[in-house]
């Protein structure tokens, strides 16, 4: 039923030199779905993220969000089409407080130019209001609101991560991607970005994810791809791809 | 203090400046002032490339010597043109902003050290070109430069006419100066606290995370360098109308290194750090002129030529910031702000240990 997909891709391959980071993969999300992206190390988890959000462009291949075709585009034009992204290795933009980092998220949905910002017209007054509201209504969704004055490299691990999503979601996106959200995270850390993922997909927004803690993985998608040496080797549900060969020999080896 | 008084103090302070250093230290300082007046505006134009948007630039002052030129070929007898000030400002700004844009363009890919490099060779292309500009047909004038230049006239009234004796052309030319440094400050303060501002500071710390966020880096970018041009355009087309000559001997990539010396020393992003830098790096080398006759007054000889002495003392000082200021002698609030926040923090944690205490 491509009408409900949100996500398609189709044929993606990505060549580094003569090392084949993915070979013709395909797969759909969607609307609404948590889908995650596992594999061993060096599968090329990363490297689809990348193509998808506009870090990379694919060699060959297509994908749409939402029946448009966005293979090739520049990550600033996949932000404002509704795929906002977090990193595997936190990149925010640490001297700035966390209430800033949210309010730079907004960037794709406002338009105040340099006239606005000299003069100040009611209008650029009013967006700006907006702007730090919905920042300020993003923090305390992912309940990190108290330390909004702080400078982003002064938080917490975990209060990094829950800031990453936060900026991303102010994106307003209709695809969020996270890069290995509970990556160091503890159990009760692990907890709660559970019940957050659950909440962001109650609230509308589809999930792609990436992550190596299987049990989080296993309990919370809906459906999840497997991906080896750049090829899928399995894709379905959890109970599907926790019985398949292929996947069991993918991660422990033939024996 | 209130800050209508504090505004007024600040106010009644700079209109009496020229005055007071007139009648403390003679006219050739408020001369000087008067060019700590441009430095500020080179300073605070550099600021927005190098201290927002983290752009390094060591060919800033390619762009003080398009508005100087632009000013001294359309208001002298070079090509027989006089246009009017007022038209000659706001063009300085904008023939200076689209050199920002040409030169700002190609350098896109490039980061830290390597943009340091492309663009100190613009600064020294700009400088070559209007050395050589004077054969087969004379534009520039070559070494020799543009003379005769028109002083800058404001509605009929040429500021190279003392109002009065105890007013003279200096002063005229400081309270230009003075206002149009006034005016890129508030602009340069209400585009740091704009969306785009912030789009600026998102791309100093994080490039790749910026453009995920949907922010058109390249454009971004670019306005950067069309802002901070523009500014050095501003600056250029005073210093013209002031000195009334020009050549290309003003804008070689030492004065490159002053501005970004400034902007570096008063606390890169920091508005008010910016100008107290320029300040006093066009003032600290003036100032260290008389270290021979505080030889003199101390010793009764001169032991060191205080001209060889002079750029010593300036490069020890700078290393000296540099050691136990790396942030600027003026760095921006944001640093306050957040150990506010740290202190916060301190007595939350403080009170639940003894609430624990109970």
């Amino acid at each position: 039923m491509p009408a409900t997909d949100l996500l398609l891709v189709s044929g993606i391959s990505k060549h580094f030199g003569g090392l084949s980071a993915l070979t013709d993969v395909s797969f759909s999300i969607g609307r609404g779905e948590i889908y995650a992206l596992i594999g061993p190390n060096g599968a090329g988890k990363t490297t689809l993220f990348n193509v998808i959000t506009g870090i990379y462009s694919p060699d060959s291949g297509s994908f749409c969000l939402n029946g448009q075709n966005m293979a090739g585009r520049k990550a600033s034009a996949m932000a404002k089409a509704g795929i906002a992204r977090t990193f595997q290795n936190i990149r925010l933009f640490s001297n700035m407080t966390a209430l800033e980092n949210v309010m730079v998220g907004r960037h794709s949905r406002t338009r105040a130019g340099v006239f606005g910002a000299i003069f100040r017209n009611a209008s650029s007054i009013r967006e700006e209001q907006q702007i730090a509201a919905r920042a300020r209504d993003l923090l305390s969704y992912v309940g990190i609101s108290r330390h909004e004055h702080m400078l982003a490299r002064n938080l917490s691990y975990g209060d990094q991560r829950r800031l990453e999503i936060a900026r991303a979601l102010a994106t307003d996106p209709m695809l969020l991607a996270l890069d290995e959200p509970a990556a160091g995270m503890n159990h009760s850390d692990t907890d709660s970005l559970r019940i957050l993922l659950e909440r962001i997909r109650m609230d509308g927004v589809t999930i792609l994810l990436i992550e190596h803690d299987v049990k989080l993985v296993m309990g919370i998608c809906d459906r999840l791809c497997v991906l080896n040496f750049g090829h899928k080797i399995a894709e379905g549900t959890p109970e599907e791809v926790r019985s398949n060969p292929a996947v069991i020999e993918a991660y422990l080896g033939n024996s | 203090m209130n800050r209508g008084i504090r505004l007024f103090l600040v106010a009644a302070g700079l209109i009496a400046l020229p005055f007071l250093t007139d009648f403390a230290f003679g006219r050739t300082w408020v001369r000087i002032i008067d060019f700590a007046l441009l430095y500020s505006m080179l300073a605070l134009g550099l600021n927005i490339v190098v201290g927002f948007a983290g752009l390094l630039d060591l060919g800033y002052v390619a762009f003080f010597a398009v508005g100087a030129y632009l000013y001294a070929l359309l208001a002298s007898p070079h090509f027989g043109l006089h246009l009017p000030f007022w038209l000659l400002l706001p063009l300085g700004a904008l023939v200076a902003g689209l050199f920002g844009i040409l030169l700002g363009a190609p350098t896109l890919r490039l980061r830290g050290d390597y943009l340091a490099i492309v663009t100190l060779g613009f600064g020294e292309i700009i400088r070559i070109f209007l050395n050589n500009l004077n054969a087969p047909y004379d534009i520039t004038g070559g070494p020799q430069g543009v003379n005769l230049i028109d002083p800058i006239t404001i509605g009929g009234f040429s500021l190279n006419h003392p109002l009065s004796s105890s007013f003279p052309a200096v002063y005229n030319y400081y309270f230009l100066f003075l206002a149009v440094t006034i005016l890129v400050a508030f602009v340069s303060s209400r585009l740091q606290n704009s969306r785009i501002g912030r789009a600026w500071v998102a791309i100093r710390e994080d490039e790749i995370a910026a453009e995920a966020m949907g922010i058109n880096t390249r454009n971004v970018k670019l306005l950067a360098f069309a802002m901070g041009a523009s500014f050095g355009g501003l600056s250029g087309t005073l210093f013209a109308g002031f000195e009334g000559f020009v050549s290309p001997e003003s804008f070689t990539l030492m004065e490159s290194i002053m501005i970004l010396c400034m902007v570096v020393l008063g606390g890169m992003g920091h508005i008010r750090g910016v100008i107290f830098g320029a300040i006093l790096l066009s003032i600290l080398p003036e100032a260290l002129r008389y270290v021979g006759s505080l030889q003199q007054a101390i010793f009764g000889h001169v032991y060191a030529d205080p001209s060889s002495i002079r750029m010593l003392l300036f490069g020890i000082s700078l290393i000296l910031v540099m050691l136990f200021r790396p942030a600027g002698l003026w760095p921006s609030p944001v640093r306050r702000r957040e150990l506010a926040a740290h202190d916060e923090t301190a007595r939350h944690e403080n009170s639940s240990i003894y609430d624990a205490g109970h």
